[in-house]
């Protein structure tokens, strides 16, 4: 196993750029004729009044940053997984006082609402 | 067991893989149509061609020659951008999925997969972490406000699902030992389908899959109803095609993910594998299709709670039960 086998990823992404170009350029294809209703931000018909990027609910960042942190915590979850049969008992111990963790932290963010979309 | 390819050899094999699946692509559009229609006691595009089967090459030609222009506040790089790196993703992500081991054309052996890594799995999820990119930044890019708040709540929802996901998964590698998905075929082949050792991973698997593609009933970034068509809402013509073609190449890839960790892949009796492995592949899509045709559009505030106050937990508990029954029953 070494980096010779992560190439074909790269012949892959090749591919898909080159699909992507392909569409691109194929979508100049079609007629240009702009005018400013046209190119007007589609509000259902109504003209727009106020800025576009405005104040965002908290609850979208909280629900990233919670993603983070358990996302992390799986992350460690992977290897002792891929062990847990060779390592047995021990490996065990160390995944159940790992998730032991994982969910406290879930309990917690639970009973402080996190979890809750306002 | 591994061929050493030379890089022309990946290339076209990439650029195979990417036509076959891009075709795959078209005709489950299509069908999807037409079994949407059944589904609702009509008949569904019929006129194109034999039993309209010529349906997706008339919808490209008439996204073809659609107007295709940029909203005034978009962020024009991005905005174009944002398509082609969704297709990027999508398309990189075939490269993972195994169709067998080794075959033999005109003397030349090469292997059925595009690449077969010791992290397989772990690729798997950062390319679909890069997917999310494109979409948000289709989103944001676009200078519209249904396509901000579409590309927010696409976000959320999908780091939300992605951690269930990752979760269902533990289970199945701590039995077979292995990232690498021809390895876990393999184990599948020695052993059962993991799909009996594993059935509420499975399930979980299912459930997020369904949610990380953005399906009914998890279609909230796009949901009619509230947000016109979410992040998409300003693409036209093909850039809007691209969008739909990246979500159905990712259908694709995870049910090939999904059939490769729970349904043994490859394995079967009597056919070859590739051919079983299309087969699972689309006995999953059904599956999609059928849920689309079948259940309303959740809440978002329902899809949240879901997530993480269900889907999460019950993934913990597998994951726990899993890790005993193997740690203490199935050591080496």
């Amino acid at each position: 196993m070494d980096l010779y086998d992560y190439l074909p990823i790269v012949a892959f992404m090749i591919a898909g750029l080159a699909v992507g170009g392909a569409i691109l350029t194929l979508s100049r294809i079609g007629p240009t004729k702009p005018n400013p209703a046209k190119e007007m931000p589609y509000e259902s018909g109504i003209l727009a009044t106020t800025p576009v990027r405005q104040r965002f609910p908290i609850d979208f960042y909280l629900t990233a940053m919670l993603f983070i942190v358990f996302d992390i915590e799986l992350a460690f979850l992977y290897p002792v997984a891929l062990v847990m049969r060779d390592n047995g008992i021990p490996a065990l111990v160390l995944l159940l006082v790992f998730t032991v963790t994982v969910v406290e932290a879930l309990a917690y963010v639970w009973r402080k609402g996190a979890l809750e979309w306002r | 067991m591994i061929v050493h390819e030379p890089f022309w050899l990946m290339l076209i094999k990439a650029a195979l893989l990417a036509f076959v699946v891009i075709t795959i692509f078209a005709y489950v559009m299509l069908a999807e149509r037409k079994l949407l229609g059944r589904f609702q006691a009509r008949y569904g595009p019929n006129r194109t061609g034999l039993m309209g089967l010529m349906q997706p090459l008339a919808d490209v030609l008439k996204l073809v020659f659609k107007e295709d222009f940029t909203p005034r506040g978009a962020n024009r790089v991005l905005f174009h951008i944002a398509p082609a790196l969704v297709i990027l993703t999508a398309v990189t992500g075939i490269a993972l999925i195994p169709f067998g081991t080794t075959g033999e054309i005109l003397g030349h052996e090469f292997n059925m997969y595009g690449t077969d890594l010791n992290v397989s799995v772990l690729v798997l999820f950062a390319l679909a972490g890069i997917g999310f990119y494109g979409l948000i930044l289709g989103g944001w890019a676009s200078g519209n406000k249904y396509s901000l708040l579409g590309a927010a709540r696409t976000a959320a929802q999908l780091v939300s699902y992605e951690v269930a996901m990752g979760l269902s998964i533990i289970g199945v590698v701590m039995i077979s030992q292995s990232l690498s998905l021809v390895d876990i075929v393999h184990g599948q082949m020695t052993s059962v389908w993991y799909i009996l050792l594993q059935p509420v991973g499975f399930l979980v698997f299912l459930v997020a899959a369904v949610a990380e593609t953005n399906r009914v009933p998890f279609d909230l970034p796009e949901a009619e109803s509230e947000l016109v068509a979410g992040y998409l809402t300003e693409y036209a013509g093909l850039k809007f095609a691209m969008f739909a073609m990246a979500e159905y190449v990712n259908m694709i890839v995870l049910s090939g993910f999904g059939a490769s960790l729970f349904l043994g892949g490859f394995d079967g009796p009597w056919l070859p594998g590739w051919i079983w492995l299309l087969l699972k592949i689309f006995v999953f899509l059904f599956g999609f299709i059928w849920l689309r045709a079948t259940l309303p559009r959740l809440r978002y505030d329902q899809l949240m709670r879901f997530g993480w106050k269900v889907l999460l937990p019950i993934a913990l508990v597998n994951l726990v039960v899993t890790a005993i029954v193997v740690g203490v029953f199935f050591q080496n």
